[in-house]
């Protein structure tokens, strides 16, 4: 079976519009997040902080009235990947050129309008009723792309990207495509923003994930898209690095709480290194799901280290960055762990001062850390119980 | 060579029995149906429960989501339940019936409209044909809803359980893109949940061969079940 290369990434975050500006965004390690002007004034809102794109210079081209915002974050982070991969779709077969997209939320920003009228007494607006249903993202987004292979959204929660890349993986493993754009997306949700306040899951100041003093998460928001194919198939693909292997298990456990003994993470990690192939000491960093709530932080870290060991590979979260960007978290980590492998620099947590002792794993800290990275294992964790990692390796 | 793939059982459940004993008391009624309608299924024998679970649902947890939503909204965000929020996340009735019946394996959620119940179908018999995995469990899910009604559709509440496997038994199941034969009959499925019932309807009927095809969500696709003569 031929590998699979990953040989263009996109992204739309509050951390950077560009590859380039996404990077510089991790490498200067400010947080992105900040308060959110509707909620300073409103005493219902405890938590006043949130990762938001600036919609005034959203740079989103109309696609029509049925495509939803969630749709029109894909498409725009898609359209770059397949410019930063080069790619021409016009020479190939538009049939064999799948979306994946996994979601948390869905068209929540339709949902969020429509309600508030419905609520106010009013009709709701035709068109966003039509944007609504979460099937809508890859159909519409598939449509304006100029594709018509495969297309899955994948409302996978917090896992659902690397659900996407998983499923992108096998449709080119097993011959259903050719190319195959994969990535999460999720814009701001005030839905998840009440439930998470009310979980009491949300910081008031900073994300600080494996902190001793760590408070929550920030909900955010974001999109990240990458073009998978075949290695070889061809000439001029240039990876940034190869999809090694996938490992997706479920606890079975509670739907907002992970089992205490981390053995849905565990069984992920585990597998996607058997099925990649390598010891886990041959990982050289791991992008940890590291949301910066007590609970999560902590089972993960116990997972790492009954599968890594008292030595394991440095572990951090850029989620101390970006806050956490739902279901397009997962690709914005993988995209981030293969811009590391690229620049031969590691993205330490930010605003970690006192390493909780809950969490036995090599957390980094500080500066940006030189390193030659060759496997990544990236971690991403849902709600329900949906456990995933992802190992990638970088360009030879 | 791709392994065949044979379809075990199949279930359709349109309404609650009540008798649910559920882990957790702010599981939705959505939930509750996939947890019940499953428990059908694994009931009638089926070689292994701790399989790969493909659930399709085009409007999923809308539902909760809404009502969880309109409570945000009519009295603020701080008097939403936080136990009801997991129902407001669009893998709820995957995972809740998950949990319920101890599956760690994948849960994979599809959401694809009228064709998310084919494409929940199409992608477990993916995997057995590639031999990832050697059983799969299908389920399809909607339910009524204010928000799906204004959205113009109808769909009923029901679920459809189906499982397959790379074991013979009853039948075995195919499914091909490719177009129908001129003259054939096609079906425009009126909600996703409608590829279970034909499928139960098949095995049901046990005639050697039953062919239905499905033009929904921009695509053609054809399904054949073939009787084996095994498990009736």
């Amino acid at each position: 079976m031929k590998e699979i290369i990953i040989t263009g990434m996109g992204v739309l975050s509050p951390a950077g519009r560009t590859l380039s500006g996404f990077w510089d965004t991790l490498l200067a390690g400010e947080a992105v997040y900040a308060p959110i002007a509707e909620f300073v004034k409103d005493p219902r809102y405890r938590v006043k902080i949130g990762a938001r794109i600036d919609r005034q210079s959203l740079p989103l081209e109309k696609h029509g009235e049925d495509v939803g915002l969630s749709a029109q974050f894909c498409i725009y982070a898609a359209k770059q990947a397949l410019k930063d991969a080069g790619l021409d779709l016009s020479g190939i077969d538009p049939g064999r050129i799948a979306l994946v997209v996994g979601t948390t939320m869905g068209e929540i920003d339709a949902e969020e309008s429509i309600t508030k009228t419905c609520c106010s007494g009013g009709q709701p607006d035709a068109a966003l009723l039509r944007q609504l249903p979460t099937g809508q993202i890859t159909r519409t987004a598939s449509l304006a792309l100029g594709i018509s292979g495969y297309r899955y959204t994948v409302p996978g929660a917090c896992a659902a990207s690397n659900y996407a890349i998983d499923l992108g993986k096998k449709l080119l493993d097993w011959g259903y495509a050719d190319i195959v754009l994969a990535g999460g997306v999720d814009v701001f949700s005030h839905v998840a923003f009440a439930g998470f306040q009310r979980l009491l899951s949300l910081t008031p100041d900073l994300c600080r994930p494996f902190d001793k003093k760590r408070r929550g998460l920030v909900v955010g928001e974001g999109c990240g898209i990458v073009v998978m194919e075949r290695a070889g198939e061809r000439r001029d693909a240039l990876p940034y690095g190869t999809v090694c292997a996938t490992g997706l298990a479920s606890d079975a456990y509670h739907m907002a709480t992970p089992h205490p003994d981390g053995d849905g993470e565990i069984m992920a990690m585990n597998l996607a290194l058997e099925r990649a192939g390598l010891k886990p000491e041959q990982i050289s960093y791991i992008s940890a799901h590291g949301t910066g709530t007590s609970q999560n932080d902590a089972t993960e870290a116990t997972a790492i280290s009954r599968v890594f060991g008292h030595s394991t590979p440095p572990v951090s979260s850029i989620k101390s960055v970006l806050g956490h960007s739902m279901g397009a978290a997962g690709i914005l980590e993988l995209i981030a762990s293969l811009l590391m492998m690229k620049h031969g620099l590691l993205i330490p947590n930010r605003y970690l001062e006192e390493k909780d002792p809950r969490c036995p794993v090599n957390l980094l800290s500080g500066n940006p850390a030189p390193c030659r990275v060759r496997y990544v294992l990236s971690n991403s964790f849902a709600f329900g119980g949906q456990t995933s990692s992802v190992v990638i390796g970088g360009a030879e | 060579m791709n392994q065949t793939v044979f379809l075990t059982h199949a279930v359709v459940r349109r309404q609650l029995n009540g008798s649910t004993e559920l882990k957790d008391r702010n599981t939705d009624r959505l939930s509750v149906l996939c947890i019940e309608t499953i428990a059908d299924l694994f009931g009638a024998g089926m070689p292994c429960t701790n399989v790969p679970l493909f659930f399709g649902s085009a409007f999923s947890s809308l539902k909760s989501l809404h009502e969880f939503n309109a409570v945000c909204e009519q009295n603020g965000p701080n008097t939403v339940s936080p136990g009801k929020f997991p129902n407001a996340v669009l893998n709820a009735p995957s995972c809740r019936a998950g949990i319920h019946h101890g599956i760690t394996k994948p849960i994979y959620n599809l959401s694809s409209g009228t064709a998310s119940g084919l494409d929940a179908l199409e992608l477990a018999m993916m995997h057995i044909r590639s031999r990832e995995c050697e059983h799969a469990l299908v389920c399809i899910a909607e339910e009524p809803s204010p928000l799906a009604e204004r959205m113009g559709q109808k769909p009923d509440f029901i679920c459809g359980s189906v499982y397959l496997s790379a074991q013979p038994a009853a039948a075995s199941i195919d499914m091909t893109h490719t177009g129908p034969a001129y003259g054939t009959a096609v079906t425009v499925p009126q909600q996703s949940t409608d590829v279970a019932v034909d499928l139960l309807n098949a095995l049901e009927a046990g005639e050697d061969v039953m062919q239905f095809w499905y033009d929904c969500e921009d695509r053609m696709t054809g399904l054949t079940i073939k009787t084996t003569g095994r498990g009736k």
